[in-house]
């Protein structure tokens, strides 16, 4: 794989130098009534789509007004705002909190981290092919059995793998997952454990797109290595970054497994967030309207917040 | 079917595998319906269990095959939460025959326990001569308005499981009061190690020893739920405070060691396996696991203390899963047959075995192994108490408070206004 | 990026490979927990005293694993298939038109990256049923390639709108080819990386989902592998060792596939990030 560009396959026998530009605007139109020719190509998509994820998820949704649980015997019966309002008088004002906090921790440490491998595996290193899979091959296993590998890994004194480093180094173990604070951390470590390698891939995807002699030139005019990398590379990035901060953010609030496996909420509901306790309303409680209520306040919170993001990074991407 | 599955395990190539799947699949869903006449038991019979104990539901169904040899047995074996699985069946129309529920339980919460199931008429009254023996303690939990609802299977211990051999090399005892409990944790400590190791890291791991305490604290567990029930009683005018301290005491003294909140059941084993901790307080189904950790030692199971009197002291014990009709069952008949087979002594016997219990009906076809001796001579002289009944939200809120009650987050009596809080009268 | 001097190409070889040992550190003792026997107590990161791969015999011989990942395979393959036709066809319309109504549509399916999943699975269930799928593997064939769809539509429709010029089809057309012919001709074969991105990202989902299968397939007699994995999570105990045996066991189609695409995933990424 190069690093300058993808390669356009050419079994078509179209020649790729046609440029865009030698099309005049009328011809253009044309063209673009392509797509509207092929409309019908939407049909079967649209159908699976909204039969396996809107009917049903509206269906779920009238439940959020309801006392619907596994305990009714015929319909629900609408119970207006309730659900909403009992939901904020118990637990999700600090799960609320704690989401967002998740969520950002996450984010930002994805994409420092992240690029900063993708940087090191574009560059000239021995294997970076092996490289890249190990860093990427985490994304591939059950998030679920993921957590709870670092629950033993990050286990008590006696148990856990790394309190056993710490015990033979003579240093004082670590009470990683008992403690609140540092339970909210082994949560960031194993996310990041797992994602980190999409992140990176988006980033060297990215990268692909930065021509090499742009970089030798600003490096023949004496420019450093951050100099160039702050005023050639990032600006070229700018829709990478997009991608990760995006997906980033709707992965981020909705982290689950890890959680669940690793702590499932605890200790004392101190890392329990929106998405633990959907489940729990749900699984543990069979109290389907106040799971529905959850969700829905959190896709609703999911898409403000993204919606935020998106406007807020495309101004930047076109100022750069 | 048979054959069809061992054609499919037998294809290698992913194309031929898909046409037979496709194959497989659509025979197994039309299969599955059957006449019933009422009378001899035939045709399919299905149900829904724990694949943890596939064997001996196997072991049995093959019994029960060479009784009723036209009935067809079908039985699903899954893993993890098979109770939201059977939650979701049962709301689709598309349970099977037979189902795994929960004992006990409370009409008003939503959950697969016997008393909500038989009260919104989603399973169906057992008839089998066996219904008139269940013991008088096991009836809230199998019963509702005096018909028997599910099958209650066997007993077994929740209480301390004690590496034998540890406490005799360090010469300590078992405790038989709640300051003798106190003082073991102090001693252990003084050895290096300590007393009580404890899954406080799981979702169901911190009620372990509330409960094992409680039946102790409690004198009629069953006259409380009732008063609950009605607003009577509630949690905080309750013993469960009483127990909270003594948690929060044992927390205090060091009794769970290093790293408490952080530990799940499956480590706490291999603690007590090692001897870096001398007990751990569970069900009498981890002492399998303990004993298959370390083959060397010896276990022994005891109740929990709670008092300082001795005598006070009850062992609790607890049926894990029942066996429950579908109400909508496609084959009443054959399912009826098999709970009523169940309850026979040779099935009872081959049942307890597998869950590593004791059998609740009377019977003289079980002998206990000796790890369970004691505890099945309690249970026959009637010197034990069942758990009274804990609705689903209480007990998450009660696993997660305790945990805040060892960080000192919270205190005893806040715990109980916690379990107060969303309980559902 | 381009390091000069020898020694920053040192320092750079060496730490990629000390970020990656970190990687791997978990997969070690993922391996370790899975090499000792039950009664070796020795903590997960040393190296156990006794090594066996008894486990790995175990969760072989006394779990539906292997029966399993044939069904896996079936359920993964189809509707990974199916999601990626009817992904293609419906992002193609997408990306190529500029009205409203279709920009509109796009944001309808992405409202799907929001929802929780919780919300629809008792509805769906119901419907499953009433279509008389329950049990078998197109109920959960369906169910993925509804659900799978909104991420896969994203990705191909920004790969479409950036990286695939329409050039090529204003060429194939005046070469005398219908809309149909040139979006079949030359617009699939340069879709290839997006596809190959999708595939992985897409299979990965449906090979590691556990609580789907589960609900669709129960009662069937066929199993998934991580319905097959969860055969070892007991009411009270769990049997951690084989469970992590059958993750190895069951991680090593996904990886091969993961090899095979590799080449595609960045490439499809990077087509998506031309805009």
């Amino acid at each position: 794989m190069s690093s300058s560009g993808v390669e356009l396959p050419t079994r078509s026998g179209v020649p790729p130098a046609v440029k865009e530009t030698s099309i005049s605007p009328r011809k253009r139109r044309r063209v673009r009534s392509v797509g509207r020719e092929l409309w019908w190509l939407i049909l079967p998509g649209a159908a699976v789509y909204l039969y396996v994820v809107v009917v049903p998820t509206f269906q779920g949704l009238q439940g959020a007004f309801t006392d619907w649980s596994f305990g009714t015997v015929g319909a629900p019966n609408f119970t207006g705002l309730e659900n909403f309002t009992r939901i904020f008088s118990t637990d999700a004002g600090p799960a609320v909190f704690r989401t967002l906090q998740l969520a950002f921790v996450v984010v930002v440490a994805q994409n420092i981290i992240g690029l900063a491998l993708a940087l090191l595996l574009n560059g000239r290193v021995f294997g970076r092919n092996m490289l890249r899979t190990i860093v990427f091959a985490p994304m591939v296993v059950s998030s679920l059995v993921v957590g709870y590998l670092f629950k033993y890994i990050f286990g008590p004194p006696g148990v856990g793998g790394v309190n056993q480093v710490l015990a033979a180094l003579g240093q004082q173990p670590v009470d990683f997952l008992g403690n609140p604070t540092t339970a909210m951390v082994i949560i960031i470590v194993t996310v990041l454990w797992q994602s980190i390698g999409g992140n990176m891939i988006i980033y060297l995807a990215g990268l692909q797109g930065v021509p090499a002699e742009l970089e030798e030139a600003a490096a023949i005019d004496g420019a450093g290595y951050w100099t160039r990398f702050w005023f050639v590379v990032r600006p070229l990035l700018a829709p990478a970054i997009t991608i990760n901060l995006m997906l980033g953010l709707i992965g981020g609030l909705k982290i689950f497994d890890q959680i669940f496996a690793l702590t499932n909420g605890g200790p004392g509901n101190q890392t329990q967030t929106i998405a633990t306790l959907i489940y729990t309303y749900f699984s543990q409680y069979a109290d389907y309207g106040r799971s529905a209520a959850l969700a829905l306040l959190l896709a609703i919170g999911i898409a403000i917040l993204s919606i935020i993001q998106f406007s807020v990074l495309r101004r930047q991407e076109r100022n750069s | 079917m048979k054959i069809l599955n061992r054609v499919v395990t037998a294809a290698v190539a992913t194309l031929t595998a898909i046409s037979l799947a496709g194959c497989a699949g659509s025979t197994g869903s039309t299969s599955a319906t059957n006449q019933t006449d009422g009378g001899e038991p035939s045709g399919t019979l299905t149900g829904l269990f724990s694949s943890y104990f596939k064997d001996t539901y196997e072991q049995i169904a093959a019994d029960f095959k060479k009784k009723y040899p036209k009935v067809d047995v079908k039985f699903d074996y899954q893993g993890g939460d098979v109770g939201q699985l059977v939650m979701t069946q049962l709301q689709g129309g598309t349970a099977p025959d037979i189902l795994t529920s929960f004992p006990g339980g409370t009409i008003k919460d939503p959950a697969d326990t016997v008393a909500h199931l038989s009260s919104t008429g989603r399973i169906a009254p057992i008839e089998a001569p066996w219904t008139k023996d269940v013991p008088d303690a096991w009836k809230p939990s199998v019963n509702y308005q005096d018909k028997t609802y599910a099958y209650p299977g066997a007993l077994q211990p929740l209480a301390g499981i004690y590496n034998k051999t540890k406490l005799d090399e360090l010469g300590l005892k078992i405790p038989t009061t709640v300051d003798e409990t106190y003082q073991l944790c102090t001693a252990a400590k003084d050895k290096g190690i300590y007393a009580y190791a404890l899954g406080l890291g799981d979702p169901a791991g911190p009620q372990m020893l509330t409960y094992a305490q409680l039946a102790t604290l409690e004198p009629d567990p069953v006259k409380f739920d009732a008063d609950m029930a009605a607003g009577k009683a509630k949690y905080t005018d309750s013993v469960w405070v009483k127990q909270f301290e003594i948690y929060k005491k044992m927390g205090d003294l060091g009794c769970f060691g290093e790293g408490a909140l952080g530990r799940s059941s499956d480590q706490a084993v291999q603690e007590v396996a090692k001897g870096t901790a001398l007990a751990t307080v569970s069900v009498g189904a981890v002492l399998g696991q303990v004993q298959k950790a370390a083959p060397g030692n010896s276990f022994k199971v005891a109740p929990m203390p709670a008092t300082n009197n001795a005598a006070d002291t009850k062992v609790v014990a607890l049926p894990g899963f029942v066996n429950t009709i579908n109400a909508k069952a496609k084959n009443p008949t054959a399912a009826q047959a098999f709970l009523e087979f169940m309850g026979e002594a040779e099935p009872s016997a081959i049942y307890a075995k597998g869950f590593a219990s004791v059998p609740v009906l009377p019977n003289d076809a079980y002998k206990a192994p000796e790890e369970l001796a004691t505890f099945a001579e309690l249970i026959k002289s009637g010197s034990y108490a069942p758990l009274g009944t804990v609705q689903a939200e209480v007990q998450t809120q009660l696993n997660q408070t305790i945990q805040s009650l060892i960080l000192g987050d919270a205190t005893p009596r806040q715990v109980a206004e916690k379990l107060d809080a969303v309980y559902k009268k | 990026m381009k390091t000069t001097g020898l020694w920053s190409r040192f320092g750079a070889n060496i730490t990629a490979y000390g970020s990656t040992l970190i990687f791997l550190l978990p997969v070690y003792v993922l391996i370790n927990l899975t090499l000792r026997p039950a009664d070796d107590l020795t903590p997960p990161i040393f190296p156990s005293s006794r090594p066996t791969f008894d486990n790995f015999i175990t969760a072989w011989t006394t779990s539906s694993l292997p029966g399993s990942i044939i069904t896996s395979l079936i359920v993964t393959s189809i509707s990974c298939l199916v999601v990626l036709v009817i992904g293609t066809m419906a992002s193609y319309p997408l990306a190529r038109s500029t009205s409203r109504l279709s920009t509109g549509t796009f944001y309808f399916f992405m409202m799907g990256l929001l929802l929780p999943f919780q919300l629809a699975l008792i509805p769906l269930y119901i419907q499953m049923r009433d279509l008389g799928l329950l049990g078998t593997v197109w109920a959960l064939i369906i169910v993925y390639s509804g659900v799978q769809l909104p991420f896969t539509v994203f990705l191909i429709t920004t790969f479409l709108r950036a990286s695939v010029p329409l050039d090529y089809e204003e060429a194939a057309q005046i070469d005398g080819c219908s809309p149909l012919m040139a979006f079949w001709h030359v617009v699939i074969p340069l879709l290839r990386p997006a596809l190959g991105t999708c595939v992985i990202l897409n299979s990965v989902g449906v090979w590691n989902d556990f609580f789907t299968p589960l609900i669709y397939l129960s009662g069937s007699g066929q199993v998934t592998i991580p319905m097959a994995i969860y055969q070892f999570v007991g009411q009270y105990t769990t049997n951690w060792p084989l469970i992590f045996a059958s993750l190895l066991i069951s991680m090593v189609p996904v990886l091969a596939l993961y090899l095979m695409f590799q080449r595609y995933v960045i490439q499809g990424f990077a087509g998506g990030l031309k805009g």
